[in-house]
């Protein structure tokens, strides 16, 4: 419980660290937002009641806990390019990239622990061998060219899909979550590569260890030793990286959902970044942040749980 | 001129001794890294086709021996721009990866030795660094001060710090407290020639293997940025943004885009096969 | 009951670690099996109840109640493990899996050989076994994971474990190793008492002849894969046939007094007074003031020069802590510390005193005491470098080469990395690193407890011999009592940080009983 107070703690100070240095770069490095709203034209008098009515010569502090508080009600500041407020303009990004996010986690989720575990267990045979090296190869590659391999093969070779198409979810639910299924593949494999190499790592380590023994001398079956004693004891150092791998994947794949053409936040942001559209830009970068941030530190907390040894600490 | 014979020939015996104790995956993973660098050197001399040279007669040829990977929808020669992207990527990966573990091994050298409250201070900023993707702390950068190959390498380069900086001084932390430490400590060894003569020896295969995963990553977050047109800015070309100019092509030409695709699963495999003979 | 008929085991298909033995152990027999280690003993052990790895080859017979397990497949094979033949082993906390809860643990071999029995059976027989091993109040340990039990409550589950199938034969791999003293002769007399109720024959495995002295009705010696003597106890311990095994018996420290003592004039050469170390305790929050646990209190003491004064103490009693204050690697203390030597004084607590190499260390592990990226003659050569008084590199080598001499080791060990070294060759390293640095007191802390006996014989006598021929004091830190009587002039005995001061007539074995 002291734990948990303490992490809740450390994480809102990190939050608000992040905050105020996204506050920094989207608010006051850009420049003076008066002249570039009012274009290098206007009279200093413009200019100096354009600061005055925005509060732009407020301090620093001032401005910052002014900002922050507006973010806290859910008001993200104003597009300067479609010049609407920038919360209504992502809900709908937020929902494929959460429904996208959701998808590739659980099939990465299903597929690497048992895969990690068999690929340790037959290490030194065939199918150990061989599966390590796809691995192997799977991180090797950038997830999206993964991305266009799999349009290439799947979609434009085998025609098993149609590539860059997307279903809206109020259209068809179900065509939604299928039309994000491959670009979820995409994501999924090169976590799953490394989650299996992590996983097979801690196995081994773990097979080496003491316990180990003491299982088998009880005459429990290898399925048994492997998929009950070592596996619990095998996952307590993966949990942090599936931690940071169920973070990475909520805050959404930038890259991938460029490649499959996706409306999410990604390329929402990618185009915003383009446009300079800075409100937008400091929107969604807080949102994946502070995803980042608070599933780690959910995790950590975890951790503990997970964990019998720490637990008294 | 003997002594300068024997030198290389004892060299060479040794370099054959320390091939044949490595893995047959250490092997193909040396050989690759060694033809990419080749590869690299040989394309600031001579490539078969300038890059940028547009040909409209020859837009979108399919591999022939003239054109080894084919042409683009400019009649480019798609084998000298993986050529001079490969050379590009490497340059930015290498410089990425030097950033980040050079700063990352001292600040964790030094704070891992002295511990304290400014380890405590270190790793809280540390921390909060960490807690970006480097993808996106390279965007926060770019996105206010603009694209370009040098502001990749600085804005990823800082972004690799931290990892660095945890790699580094975990091993500090393990080892400091180590009897040979004590025993250089009571030998009236100075701090800091413990921290670098004693203990650091003992790091580097740590942090070779992470040098080498780091480079893979500073490859695959470059590559990132580039195709999404916020890296290295036209007419310079990585093999990231290549892939993203070709994507539209992949019905018509899809050799334009598997080229530098499959270039660049060569390299980062390279280094994987290298760096997972280390850590064993 | 257990007959083994040449047995031989290799690795890999190579590398064979036991050459053919035979051996066989009667019902309720308790049967020792004493070796060094890299005499194949846990091989055995292991073979015979089939916990081999993959990469191993077993041939032979392993006959047990007329059955060659050898000859069964994997399946009929795990039919036996847990039930007719079972194992503990020496590091009870690593032995059990630190995320299950201990009655998962003892529940797990009824769920896999009793499939009939009800979860209401099953807990009966777990809190019976429980009892049977001693361990009170059963019922409150059963929640309870491996870590928050003490080391000998740990070794009793893993035996709880072990019986609870009412197995023929036992087989204890170094089961006491890891204890403190009185809980080794705890388990030891339960493991007996267990074997006489219960009719549960032990094959009892360990390089502690004294154990196995005490503990077995017959014994095996195992050298280098082969079995090169049997007896009962007292035939193997009095009247010894073979070489080897006459070596080792007249290995083991015998306790008696050294001969020469000193002639009481000796000059002090560390002066001790009211010496306190602290830990800083782990601080609950932040912002708690940071509480200091005074680990060595207020010690008070002198050596002198040439002396041999022995320090004992069971673990945990700041042994090590005072040794590393002494010598100023701890930053916490309070009181004095002095060296004298040559009319000099040196404060050893002032930080920036010159007090380098005046005193040395020896560790216990020789593993972890010689930087293992450097080579030894770079390790021997680095005070030298520090010390700046020997300017040019062929001087520097002519000393490392000298110093390798007289610890017994011959040049060729200067440009051998510590990895090529046993762990008796890394420990003579260490006395040449502290030799070198031309130290006056040498503090060697359970520096041979890591080691084989007679290996660790060698060593003994190489501390004599240097202490003999340069007048040298030590300080001997071990928790075995032989070896403190036979070298010590003076003993400390140290408990809870304090300590008092013994002639070697007083000390004996029961001394941490007291």
């Amino acid at each position: 419980m002291k734990y948990f107070i303490k992490k809740t703690v450390s994480m809102i100070i990190t939050l608000l660290i992040v905050s105020f240095l996204m506050f920094l770069v989207f608010e006051i490095i850009p420049g003076d937002a008066a002249v570039s709203k009012l274009g290098t034209e206007a009279t200093p008098e413009q200019v100096e009641r354009y600061r005055e009515s925005m509060g732009l010569n407020d301090p620093v502090p001032v401005r910052y806990a002014r900002w922050l508080a507006g973010y806290l009600h859910g008001d993200f500041g104003t597009s300067t390019k479609y010049e609407r407020p920038v919360a209504g303009l992502l809900s709908d990004k937020l929902t494929v990239t959460l429904f996208l996010a959701v998808e590739s986690f659980f099939f990465f989720f299903f597929i690497s622990i048992p895969l990690g575990v068999l690929v340790a267990k037959y290490s030194g045979k065939a199918f150990g061998r061989i599966s390590h090296l796809l691995m192997q190869i799977i991180m090797a590659i950038t997830s999206f060219f993964t991305g266009i391999l799999l349009v290439f093969i799947f979609g434009i070779t085998l025609k098993m899909f149609t590539p860059y198409r997307f279903v809206a979810p109020g259209d068809s639910f179900l065509g939604f979550l299928g039309c994000l299924f491959p670009a979820a593949v995409a994501i999924a494999l090169p976590k799953i590569a490394t989650v299996v190499r992590f996983l097979k790592q801690s196995v081994t380590s773990e097979e080496r260890q003491d316990y180990v023994r003491t299982a088998y001398s009880k005459g429990a079956s290898s399925n048994r030793v492997y998929f009950l004693h070592i596996l619990k004891n095998a996952m307590i150092p993966v949990t942090t990286i599936l931690g940071m791998i169920l973070a990475e994947v909520m805050a959404g794949s930038i890259v991938i959902e460029q490649v499959f053409n996706l409306p999410g936040l990604g390329r929402f942001l990618v185009s915003s970044i383009g446009s300079r559209d800075f409100p937008v830009v400091s929107a969604i970068m807080l949102y994946m942040a502070a995803v980042v941030i608070i599933i780690n530190n959910l995790v950590d907390i975890l951790y503990h749980v997970v964990d019998p040894r720490i637990q008294n600490d | 001129m003997k002594k300068i014979k024997r030198f290389i020939v004892t060299r060479a015996k040794g370099f054959k001794e320390w091939f044949k104790q490595r893995t047959v995956t250490e092997r193909i993973g040396f050989c690759i890294l060694f033809l990419i660098m080749l590869m690299v050197l040989i394309s600031f001399f001579y490539l078969p086709y300038d890059p940028t040279k547009m040909d409209g007669t020859a837009k979108l040829k399919g591999p022939s021996p003239s054109h080894l990977f084919g042409t683009d929808n400019f009649g480019r020669d798609v084998f000298s721009r993986v050529m001079s992207g490969l050379q590009d990527t490497v340059i930015i990966a290498l410089g990425i990866v030097a950033i980040g573990a050079f700063f990352g091994s001292v600040i964790g050298s030094v704070t891992g030795y002295i511990g304290g409250l400014f380890d405590e201070a270190v790793m809280r900023i540390n921390d909060a660094m960490t807690a970006f993707p480097s993808m996106l702390l390279a965007l926060v950068v770019i996105s206010v001060w603009g694209a370009g190959k040098y502001k990749v390498i600085i804005a990823l380069g800082i972004a690799f710090i931290p990892s660095f900086v945890r790699i580094v001084r975990g091993e500090m932390l393990k080892l400091k407290d180590a009897d040979y430490v004590d025993s250089a400590r009571l030998m009236g060894v100075p701090t800091f020639r413990i921290i670098y003569r004693h203990i650091f020896p003992n790091i580097m295969p740590t942090l070779l293997s992470a040098i080498a995963v780091g480079f893979n990553n500073a490859v695959l977050a470059e590559s990132g940025l580039s195709y999404l047109n916020i890296g290295v800015t036209p007419p310079e070309a990585s093999l990231g943004s290549m892939l993203s100019d070709a994507q539209g092509y992949l019905l018509n030409a899809p050799w334009y885009a598997l080229a530098p695709g499959f270039v660049m699963i060569i390299l980062i495999l390279g280094f994987s096969f290298v760096s997972e003979g280390r850590t064993k | 009951m257990l007959e083994v008929k040449n047995l031989r085991v290799s690795f890999d298909d190579s590398d064979e670690v036991v050459h053919g033995i035979d051996f066989e152990i009667g019902e309720t027999e308790i049967v020792g099996i004493i070796g060094e280690s890299g005499s194949g003993k846990s091989v055995t052990a292991l073979s015979c109840i089939g916990l081999l790895k993959d990469n191993a080859t077993c041939t032979g017979e392993i006959i047990f109640k007329g059955k060659d397990l050898n000859k069964l497949s994997d399946e009929e094979r795990r039919a036996y493990k847990g039930t007719e033949i079972t194992q503990i082993f020496q590091e009870p906390l690593t032995s059990l899996n630190p995320v299950l809860t201990i009655w998962h643990q003892l529940e797990e071999p009824l769920i896999l050989h009793r499939k009939n029995m009800s979860p209401a059976d099953r807990k009966k027989r777990v809190l019976q076994a429980m009892q049977q091993v001693g361990l009170n109040d059963p019922e409150e340990l059963l929640d309870c994971y491996p870590h928050e039990l003490s080391g000998g409550m740990r070794q009793r589950v893993m035996i709880a474990i072990g019986i609870i199938c009412h197995p023929s034969l036992m087989i204890a791999d170094e089961p006491t190793t890891a204890l403190d003293v009185n809980l080794q002769d705890q388990i030891l007399a339960l493991l007996k008492r267990i074997s006489r109720d219960h009719h549960m024959s032990i094959m009892f495995i360990s390089h502690n002849m004294s154990i196995v002295r005490n503990f077995c009705d017959r014994v095996y010696v195992m050298h280098k894969g082969n079995i090169v003597e049997t007896g009962t106890p007292d035939e193997i311990f009095f009247d010894p046939k073979e070489d080897y095994t006459k070596k080792l018996i007249g290995s083991i420290p015998n306790g008696k007094l050294r001969e020469d003592s000193l002639k009481g004039d000796e000059k002090t050469i560390l002066k001790v007074e009211d010496f306190s170390v602290f830990y800083k305790q782990q601080k609950k929050r932040f912002y708690e003031k940071t509480v200091l646990k005074e680990v060595v209190k207020k010690v008070s003491f002198e050596l002198h020069e040439g002396e041999m004064a022995g320090l004992v103490g069971r673990s945990g009693c700041g042994k090590s802590t005072l040794s590393l204050g002494l010598l100023g690697l701890h930053k916490i203390t309070k009181g004095s510390v002095f060296f004298e030597h040559d009319g000099k004084k040196t404060n050893m607590l002032d930080r920036h005193a010159d007090k380098h190499g005046v005193m040395q260390m020896v560790f216990q592990d020789p593993y972890g005491s010689l930087n293992p990226k450097k080579k030894i003659g770079w390790i021997l050569a680095e005070p030298l470098r520090m010390k700046g008084e020997l300017k040019t590199s062929a001087e520097r080598k002519q000393r490392v080469h000298e110093v390798l001499q007289e610890v017994g080791l011959d040049l060729s060990y200067s440009r051998r990395y510590p990895s090529d070294l046993s762990g008796g060759q890394r420990q003579r390293v260490c006395i040449a690193v502290a030799l070198i640095q031309g130290a006056r007191l040498i503090i060697a802390d359970e520096p041979v407890s890591a080691l084989d006996v007679t290996v660790q014989k060698q060593i003994l006598e190489l501390i004599l011999d240097i202490q003999r021929r340069t007048g040298i004091a030590v300080l001997f830190i071990s928790h075995d009592m032989n070896i403190v009587r036979q070298m010590c002039h003076r003993i400390f005995h140290m408990t809870d940080g304090k300590l008092n001061e013994l002639t070697p007539e007083e000390v004996s074995d029961d001394i941490h009983k007291k």
